[in-house]
């Protein structure tokens, strides 16, 4: 990697915990660093290398200086106008309506506003942990695809709330969900052990995965019906919210943990 | 220190401040020779741990201007970063003899 491009992408990574000026303080430092490193005749690949990557240094930084990762101004700019979005998407779950291509697209901005307000969006989780790009998106898609079929098996069994029949088959689903749960634990308990912020946010992902995918199910195993269609919609919406819970809670969790045992 | 924080933190921390403790020392040189003991080590962690150094106070920097790129930051030790590190020195020192009375050497 270049001397720019590293310094660049450090200072997006920076920009998310440090104020302005520490930011800056840091970047020229960093600067410092190539220019003593050129000195020794270093090519600009080797002193990145042992400097280590952008999202890694950051992250080194949060934790040795015990930032915790905020919400900076705009994050919580956008959280508000993500919640302001969710109003009328969840009038529109709670009242229903006859055409799937609309509940369709709500439900993508739902999803997208939640997991603004919540910060786990996935590039910005990225940015945040320092976890590669194709680990999470590995991990979600994966788990997003297991958790659906537990979901679809959960809701196609539940009578509880009376909310119809799931498509997916019990068998099949059993398994899948059993996998899933697996997948999750060990998934959490590695990262756990490796790095307790990794840890947290991929084992939110892990479970978040379900609200992405939960709507999945419903929407093919019901196409060809408006009205069941929409009902399944509803399931998706209740499953999504159990999820968000389940998934704050086990992140509480994750992350206390990881104070105690740092 | 608790031992248990000495053992996971403080051995690579007291590290940083012993050879910061006798000159001022560029950032980049510690970096440096805390590398050639702990190459598995990314040489950022110890900008991180210098950069903690200097704002819990137990460390100074003062500014180069270079003639050609950007100015160099010097870290010296100061009187509170020495009591931290004869701390973290006697933290380790029980930590080894309490090792090696098991048998590990």
């Amino acid at each position: 990697m270049e001397k720019q491009k590293f310094l660049g992408e450090l200072r997006k990574e920076l920009r998310w915990t440090f104020a302005k000026e520490e930011t800056e303080d840091i970047l020229r430092d960093y600067e410092g660093f190539f220019a003593a490193g050129a000195s020794e005749g270093k090519t600009d690949a080797e002193i990145c290398a042992d400097l280590g990557s952008p999202p890694g240094v950051a992250l080194s930084l949060a934790e040795t200086l015990g930032k915790k990762r905020p919400f900076s101004r705009k994050a919580a700019i956008r959280a508000g106008a993500a919640a302001l979005l969710l109003i009328p998407n969840l009038l529109y779950f709670l009242l229903g309506n006859g055409n799937p291509a609309v509940t369709c697209a709500a439900l993508l901005v739902e999803t997208a506003a939640l997991w603004s307000v919540l910060g786990f969006f996935p590039p910005v989780a990225r940015r945040r942990t320092g976890a590669g790009r194709w680990p999470v998106l590995c991990g979600h898609l994966l788990l997003g695809g297991l958790t659906t079929a537990a979901a679809a098996w959960f809701w196609s069994r539940s009578e509880v709330l009376a909310l119809g029949n799931g498509g997916a088959s019990v068998d099949t689903a059993g398994i899948l969900f059993a996998a899933s749960a697996a997948a999750i634990a060990v998934f959490g308990i590695v990262w756990f052990y490796k790095r307790s912020a990794q840890a947290f946010t991929l084992t939110v992902h892990a479970l978040g995965a379900v609200g992405y995918v939960s709507a999945a199910g419903a929407v093919f195993s019901r196409l060809s019906d408006p009205d069941a269609f929409n009902a399944g919609m509803r399931e998706a919406l209740w499953i999504y919210l159990f999820a968000l819970l389940l998934t704050a809670f086990v992140a509480a969790l994750i992350r206390d943990l990881g104070k105690r045992v740092k | 220190m608790t031992m248990e924080a000495q053992i996971k933190k403080g051995v690579l921390e007291m590290c940083v401040l012993f050879t910061i403790r006798e000159k001022e020392t560029y950032g980049y040189d510690v970096m440096r020779t805390m590398r050639r003991f702990f190459p598995e080590v990314n040489e950022s962690t110890f900008y991180a741990i210098l950069r903690r150094l200097h704002a819990d106070g137990s460390a100074l920097t003062t500014q180069s201007g270079e003639s050609n790129g950007p100015p160099r930051k010097y870290y010296r030790i100061t009187e509170a970063g020495l009591a931290t590190l004869q701390k973290n020195i006697e933290g380790w020192r029980r930590v080894k003899s309490a090792v090696e009375e098991m048998g590990i050497r």
